[in-house]
């Protein structure tokens, strides 16, 4: 249970980590330009397939154990 | 425009509709005839259906067209709005509320959140509440589809069909496609439409990249024409309207009915595990081509008159005909397939939250699915009765609904999950937030000593947000003094003591 919890709190900061860097706040009014698209478009892409990697590795090892209703269907892998 | 083009545009746009009535009658012939089987496909959708049908529904033609015409005028950083929305934010909520209801679905039936919350919290009050606040709501959604489609048929045939055969033609045509078909009709054409919007987009974009001499030459054409483009925020884009917009998009449209319906679709955990890990990637395929479209369309020099869709005008000046009536095939028809799915939904929330609560006799012998197609009927003409009058003020209240539903969600998922929530406390947190939000919405600021009442933000920061916060408090410190709550359970440990 305890450490349920703590992986709960894990998850909730790599979350808020994911939500808050999907904007680039670091190049606001910087104008840069890699081809046809501003750097901020391509960080766009890169940010998205971080996204991708972590909620893939979530949805294998971490679905079940954090979000199951019934308790009986968490150690189902 | 040209007698042929029009005669071309009108033939692709009724070959369309006649696909997907076929695919609503192959739909119609593997349902059963129960409430299950019409609103949710038998709970039985796999994940590419799944997947489609939750992004065709999520972007209605105001995303297709609206996003272009901002990045247009505005600069690229949409992409990144939309994108922290729809491909972060909407795919946690995905985990956190959509696999929560999905699983009390499967173990106790439930069709509607408002049927899931008013068994779970004990109270047909709570139930009636949450219908009725989505049907508020989901009207003028609905209408503003219908006097979309009226007018694009008006400029599809240069007013030679009126603008009310046309919305009427619409709606009758919605009816009976969603009489027919259900849930899985829907689903399956969503899909159709889904996989044909994704290949124009890709396809126009060939077309303008190849119109501007290449990518070199376009992002050189960008750096000297809309330089401003480049550099992240700036005009409408400040931090607070990004993150705001972002939330309160993301957290309403987890309430739509037609897109909370979906959490109960699902055929099992591993269409909702494929579905939550493919949005950031359906949001890079749609998005980047479709918004930088806009964009690259202003750094073209392509001027857009007045009113006008970008998307449309940018194509006509370097496409043949044909192509930009495929397109504007695919944007009624993502138009209609948004409107079927609001149709469905709110036909059901109306039928077993509203009538069915009310008298324990309300289906008689018609049975409850027979029934829903008669509510699909009255809620759509009495929208089309709405989209005639053709308010001025819908545009306004149709964003504002964006905000309306996200009111709800905060104190939903507390319900979903603290098991001392009280119904009594939901209810107030409801109502006030509404009666708050609604009076933003509609009354002009006021002036009360140092403060301004009634502002569109405080300190930089959508009213909304505040009302979202409001609700949230409301319905944990009003479940705190509430002494009488005694929470039935399914018998799980899962709720937060």
């Amino acid at each position: 249970m305890q450490w349920e919890a703590l992986q709960r709190v894990r998850w909730v900061l790599i979350g808020v980590v994911l939500v808050g860097a999907s904007i680039p706040w670091w190049l606001w009014q910087d104008p840069l330009r890699w081809g046809p698209l501003p750097v901020y478009v391509w960080y766009h892409i890169g940010w998205m397939v971080v996204v991708t990697v972590v909620f893939i590795h979530f949805a294998r090892r971490w679905w079940e154990p954090l979000g199951t209703v019934d308790g009986t269907r968490g150690d189902a892998d | 425009m040209a007698h042929g083009a029009m005669l071309t545009e009108l033939a692709i746009v009724t070959g369309y509709l006649l696909i997907t009535l076929v695919i609503g009658v192959a739909a119609f012939r593997v349902t059963d005839r129960g409430a299950v089987s019409y609103y949710l496909a038998d709970r039985s959708l796999g994940t590419l259906v799944l997947v489609f049908t939750t992004f065709a529904t999520l972007l209605s033609a105001f995303t297709f067209f609206g996003g272009p015409n901002l990045t247009f005028a505005a600069g690229p950083e949409w992409i990144l709005v939309m994108g922290v929305m729809d491909g972060v934010l909407f795919a946690i909520l995905w985990y956190i509320m959509g696999y929560r209801q999905w699983q009390f679905g499967q173990q106790e039936g439930y069709v509607t959140i408002g049927e899931l919350l008013g068994d779970q919290l004990g109270s047909v009050g709570l139930r009636r509440l949450i219908a009725a606040v989505s049907i508020v709501w989901l009207f003028p959604y609905v209408m503003l589809q219908q006097m979309g489609a009226g007018e694009a048929i008006v400029g599809l045939t240069g007013g030679g069909v009126p603008y009310w055969v046309g919305a009427f033609g619409i709606t009758i045509f919605m009816i009976g496609y969603v009489a027919v078909a259900g849930m899985r009709g829907v689903a399956w054409t969503d899909t159709l439409q889904g996989i044909v919007m994704l290949g124009v987009i890709w396809i126009a974009v060939g077309v303008v990249v190849q119109a501007a001499g290449g990518i070199g030459a376009l992002g050189t054409t960008m750096a000297v024409e809309t330089p401003e483009f480049l550099a992240l925020g700036g005009g409408v884009y400040t931090p607070q309207w990004m993150i705001g917009t972002a939330v309160t998009i993301a957290f309403g449209v987890t309430m739509f009915p037609q897109i909370n319906q979906r959490f109960f679709v699902a055929r099992d955990v591993q269409t909702l595990k494929r579905s939550f890990m493919i949005w950031p990637v359906m949001v890079v395929l749609l998005f980047v081509p479709a918004f930088m479209f806009g964009a690259w369309g202003a750094a073209l020099g392509v001027t857009v008159p007045q009113g006008e869709n970008v998307i449309a005008v940018v194509l006509s000046a370097v496409a043949p005909g044909w192509f930009v009536a495929v397109v504007i095939a695919g944007a009624l028809a993502a138009m209609m397939s948004s409107s079927d799915s609001m149709l469905l939904s709110g036909a059901s929330y109306f039928t077993r939250d509203l009538i069915a609560t009310m008298r324990a006799d309300a289906f008689g012998r018609l049975g409850e699915a027979w029934v829903g197609r008669v509510g699909v009927m009255i809620f759509a003409l009495a929208a089309f009765g709405g989209s005639l009058l053709r308010p001025g003020t819908l545009i306004t209240v149709g964003d504002t609904a964006f905000g309306g539903f996200a009111q709800l969600t905060l104190p939903v998922l507390i319900a979903l999950y603290w098991r001392r929530t009280s119904a009594r406390a939901v209810i107030v947190a409801v109502v006030l937030t509404q009666v708050g939000y609604l009076g933003h919405v509609f009354l002009d600021p006021v002036s009360v000593g140092p403060m301004t009442v009634f502002a569109a933000t405080y300190l930089g920061w959508d009213f909304a947000l505040y009302g979202m916060v409001a609700g949230a408090v409301l319905t944990v410190v009003g479940s705190m003094l509430d002494p009488a709550v005694d929470r039935p359970t399914t018998g799980n440990e899962a709720f937060i003591e």
